[in-house]
């Protein structure tokens, strides 16, 4: 190596590191805690053993429920199996009151332990239910993300749909990218027109419109989603113009509806697509277009087989932008949207803040990096020339 | 030079230095030159011959990777650039684009700690030399790439730096402008005495600018004198076809009297040429001939090679013309001459006799395959 | 046609701007509710945006990250956008692709992932924790914006200063500094902008103690709707234009520079 690059190293390494440890390790483990199940072992160790050494199979062993039943007497009022109660009842709903009920007759059980607690809940005579605690006391379970697929394992390892009222995920994925989709493609049929008008301007005109570019960009998100709150407000300006000038009786329901969304998405995105394809639109020079045109070329064709082409670059890189902000866009959505339009982001920021489900959201979190990366690594392949490397602001 | 002492031959010594970028390639194979305090001297030669490398490896700019640089007897190898004391004047000048001309020239001046009194003289002194006082206030983008030439070789001279070393500085100029400036540094180097070592692939800047000419190919020095040494006794075949224009034609040796010789051409016509390489009886050889030595008419004569040759093309250049010349089993040569010599008239078709010096037609082994 | 898509192209501009144009006759409105035509002229609500404790520390914990993340992204990006001209080692394109993640990774799983591994050392709820965020998301495009403005930076230049009897250190500041120094000032604005817009990792990574002013307005309309909210909204638009004029000034410096560089 080269003294340049040791002392180039040392200039990248405060950098490097700052990133390593405060973004790159968070987001690995996220993707561990995907598939990360301390519950159970944390809360039962004996149980643990004592499953580990079962091979599933009828009949259940008499150490299992020794050992569970010692957990139980050791469990009182300890929070590791509030923890285990409820990642269990994600599982299977019952489950929680099935635990606390055993936890509260453990210190009258007598031997044998299998049929006092079927005693106390016939549950617990039924192999299954040990099945599934064997199933969770595994350090690592599928189950998170194959719930974000809205799929779950049966305790004998087959994976299964979920409950219709429970697959939501599999449609919040597709409405996640669909929205983006459609938001991109707004984005480019506004943008691009608009884009090709502004790279004609000249002096003070292409200021002026530029501003009208610019001024949005330099503007938070949250700010503009706010005025579009309040723009499509029941009783806002749109409704009150709308009223006024007779066209509707009542006011009408725009906020909280899909529409908002894509409005006030577009509106906030569209200006990642306008810059980095109009620089690209000012580099072409006037001379292409008039050599097509001089070659016999008509204006459609100048346009179709000669600017297009060449504008494709800076549209790839745009749009790309456009998307990628889209699929992980959160305020926006959160604001204007009602509970049928909210996107994955939501449901990420609900199990970590409301339900304290880490897993789920991790799961959820990994899938839609995975996806986005798929998706972003697939387009890259069709449209060559896509992921230049464009500073804009997220 | 008004010094008591005489000029020192090893101002600036290279011994046995090389460089490579990549440890395979070889851009300066063993170099041995000796700079004399005072001189002119150009490193001539095509792109990639090693001329840039060497000069570079002198500001410091890059290390060598074997051997040792000596400025007046001191290992200058480690020395930084900003410790060597040259002046440099840069390809496209590189002048500080967010400086006037003025701070430009100053700028060496803070650098090497001047007096703030004498800063202001010099660089009005120095601008002066250049005729560029009256835009000292200017910005370089507002000046011609003339003017900007200028400001660069006056911020190269302020400080009184040990040598100047220059990097093509005109080659970024037009024809005239370029011919202009050449006199100019010439007239500069006259006047300061300053030792200036001056790159260029163009050889007729270096020609009429240098007291000597280092000719550089492949990494290394083909052949070191002055210009009209370098010219009219080139040193080997690259010398000599690198330098102005050559005729070459192609043959055996049949025939060798002291240092003359006799070449056979494939076709079975013979010629004769001076050997500058050591050819022996059997040998391919090449004879050259430059087409100003090249005369129209006269008789066959001793020490001159004549033949009778078919005009093919005239082609008019202004200030000479230029003849394609067939000649039965030799091939075409070209010929260069002045008008007032071109009294013939010849027109295209015609046959003449043409006749040259063979002490002026010079012979060397073979182009070997290139390396 | 040309005329139709001029058009068009006018009221895709109006459609950018109408939002900005509609909040600001709500902030100096008059009444109550958020409605226009307003019924009257009023400054209340920005005196109740000015006079709400809430408001101004929210305020002030945003204009405080903000400085914070600018000065540290800026010093952290500048160094590795050095690091990265002047070094050619193997790797070094893994190393730009892990500079470059914050820029990629969706935010929402950026916030999550940081709030579960800064709770783990104590730096939630604290502005500390929410600068090291802010700086991480920030920094890249500094390296960015520094990294073109060294590309375009002239090694002759360097090495004239060097022949000229300037040290290394001297050079870089006489010369090198002049020259990048508007990609600096674009870089650290764009920090400054980027921390003082964020709301997402806020979010996660603070309590009411340490709400910044997004956060403070995000909060705000999910209890009730105030006019104060488009009054805040106009400040926050009043700091982003004095952003975006800087940001014009470095640039056209910069090109400034740039063409006095490459000559004509």
């Amino acid at each position: 190596m080269t003294r340049n690059s040791k002392a180039g190293l040392a200039l990248i390494a405060p950098l490097l590191v700052l990133i390593l440890a405060g973004f790159v390790l968070p987001i690995a483990s996220t993707a561990l805690k995907a598939f990360d199940n301390p519950e159970v072992s944390a809360a039962l160790p004996r149980t643990t053993v004592a499953l580990g050494q079962w091979d599933g199979a009828a009949p259940l062993p008499d150490a299992v429920p020794d050992a569970f039943v010692a957990d139980l007497q050791d469990a009182m009022g300890n929070r590791a199996f509030g923890q285990m109660t409820r990642r269990l009842n994600f599982e299977e709903s019952g489950m929680r009151s099935l635990f606390f009920k055993a936890r509260r007759a453990a210190p009258g059980l007598e031997r044998p332990y299998a049929q006092a607690l079927a005693e106390v809940d016939p549950e617990w005579g039924r192999i299954e239910t040990w099945q599934m605690l064997k199933t969770h006391s595994n350090p690592y379970t599928a189950s998170y993300v194959l719930r974000s697929l809205d799929l779950r394992m049966e305790p004998d390892g087959t994976i299964v749909k979920v409950e219709p009222e429970q697959a939501i995920f599999v449609d919040l994925f597709i409405r996640t990218f669909a929205i983006s989709i459609w938001v991109t493609v707004i984005a480019v049929l506004l943008g691009y027109p608009t884009a090709y008008v502004l790279s004609t301007l000249k002096g003070r005109m292409e200021s002026l419109a530029l501003l009208c570019v610019l001024v949005p960009f330099w503007i938070s998100i949250l700010v503009r989603s706010t005025a579009w709150f309040i723009i499509l407000q029941r009783e806002g300006p749109i409704n009150a113009a709308l009223q006024f000038a007779g066209l509707i009786g009542e006011p009408q329901a725009i906020i909280f509806t899909r529409p908002a969304v894509y409005i006030a998405m577009v509106h906030v995105l569209l200006p990642f697509f306008i810059l980095p394809l109009l620089s690209v639109m000012k580099r072409i020079r006037a001379d292409y277009v008039r050599a097509a045109a001089s070659l016999g070329a008509r204006p459609w064709q100048q346009f179709l087989l000669v600017y297009l082409p060449m504008t494709m670059p800076g549209v790839a890189a745009g749009a790309l932008m456009v998307f990628m902000l889209s699929v992980g866009f959160y305020v926006t959505p959160a604001l204007v949207g009602g509970l049928r339009d909210q996107m994955v982001s939501y449901y990420i920021a609900y199990f970590t803040n409301t339900t304290i489900n880490l897993g789920m959201a991790a799961a959820l979190s990994l899938l839609l990096l995975v996806m986005t990366g798929v998706l972003v690594a697939v387009a890259g392949k069709l449209m060559p020339g896509m992921g230049g490397k464009q500073g804009a602001r997220s | 030079m008004s010094s008591e002492n005489p000029p020192k031959e090893q101002f600036v010594r290279f011994e046995g230095v090389r460089k490579s970028y990549d440890g395979t390639v070889q851009v300066v194979r063993d170099l041995n030159l000796s700079i004399r305090e005072g001189e002119f001297l150009t490193l001539l030669g095509p792109s990639g011959s090693g001329k840039t490398t060497t000069l570079m490896m002198l500001a410091g700019f890059e290390k060598p990777t074997a051997g040792k640089i000596l400025f007046d007897g001191q290992v200058i190898n480690d020395m930084p650039t900003y410790k060597r004391n040259f002046g440099m004047v840069f390809q496209n000048y590189a002048l500080f684009p967010h400086m006037t001309v003025a701070e430009n020239v100053a700028f060496p001046l803070r650098m090497h700690r001047f007096p703030k009194s004498e800063q202001a003289e010099r660089v009005t002194r120095a601008l002066d030399m250049v005729q560029l006082h009256r835009i000292a206030d200017r910005h370089p983008t507002q000046l011609s790439g003339g003017q900007q030439q200028r400001v660069a070789l006056a911020r190269a001279l302020v400080f009184e730096p040990k040598m100047v070393l220059m990097d093509e500085p005109l080659g970024a100029l037009d024809k005239q402008l370029r011919e202009h400036m050449q006199l100019e540094i010439r007239a500069l180097h006259e006047k300061l005495g300053l030792t200036m070592l001056y790159v260029t692939h163009d050889q007729s800047e270096a020609l009429t600018m240098s007291d000597r000419v280092a000719i550089f190919n492949d990494g290394e020095i083909q052949h070191i004198d002055a210009p009209s040494e370098v010219y009219d006794r080139p040193r080997n075949a690259f010398v000599a076809k690198f330098m102005g224009e050559n005729n070459a034609v192609e043959g055996t040796v049949t025939a060798r009297d002291g240092d003359v010789i006799t070449l056979r051409t494939a076709a079975g016509r013979d010629l004769h040429g001076t050997a500058v390489d050591d050819l022996a009886i059997g040998q391919g050889a090449q004879v050259l001939v430059r087409p100003e030595q090249i005369s129209l008419g006269g008789l066959p004569a001793d020490g001159f090679d004549s033949f009778e040759a078919t005009v093919a093309d005239k082609i008019y250049h202004g200030d000479h013309l230029r003849i394609v010349l067939e000649i039965a089993g030799l091939g075409q040569v070209t010929a260069t001459f002045a008008h007032a010599e071109a009294e013939l008239h010849p027109e295209i078709g015609q046959t003449l006799t043409i006749r040259w010096r063979i002490a002026n037609a010079l012979a060397f082994a073979p182009d070997g395959p290139a390396r | 046609m040309m005329r139709a898509v001029r058009i068009f192209a006018v009221l895709v501009l109006i459609f950018l701007v109408s939002p900005i144009l509609v909040i600001f006759p709500l902030s100096f409105s008059s009444g109550e509710v958020l409605t226009l035509p307003t019924p009257g002229w009023s400054l209340r609500w920005f005196q109740d945006f000015f006079l709400n404790e809430r408001w101004l520390l929210a305020t002030k914990h945003s204009v405080i990250v903000g400085l914070a993340t600018m000065v540290v992204a800026t010093v952290l990006g500048t160094l590795a956008a050095f690091g990265l001209y002047l070094s050619d080692f193997r790797g070094k394109k893994v190393v730009m692709a892990v500079l470059s993640l914050p820029m990629v990774v969706p935010v929402i799983v950026t916030a999550s992932s940081m709030y579960v591994a800064f709770s783990v050392v104590g730096l939630t709820n604290s502005l500390t924790g929410l600068v090291i965020a802010h700086t991480i998301i920030a920094a890249p495009y500094v390296v960015i914006t520094v990294l073109a403005a060294v590309q375009t930076f002239d090694m002759t230049l360097m090495r004239a200063a060097l022949s000229l009897g300037a040290n290394p250190v001297r050079a870089f500041i006489e010369v090198v500094m002049p020259m990048i120094m508007p990609g600096i000032v674009a870089g650290a604005v764009f920090a400054f902008a980027t921390s003082f817009d964020e709301l997402v990792i806020a979010i996660f990574l603070t309590g009411p103690e340490q709400f910044t002013l997004p956060r403070q307005m995000f909060a705000g309309l999910r209890e009730m709707l105030s006019p104060t909210i488009a009054a805040a909204a106009v400040v926050m638009i009043g700091f982003s234009v004095v952003l975006l004029l800087i940001t014009e000034y470095a640039r056209t410096r910069g090109e400034r520079l740039k063409q006095r560089a490459a000559g004509e």
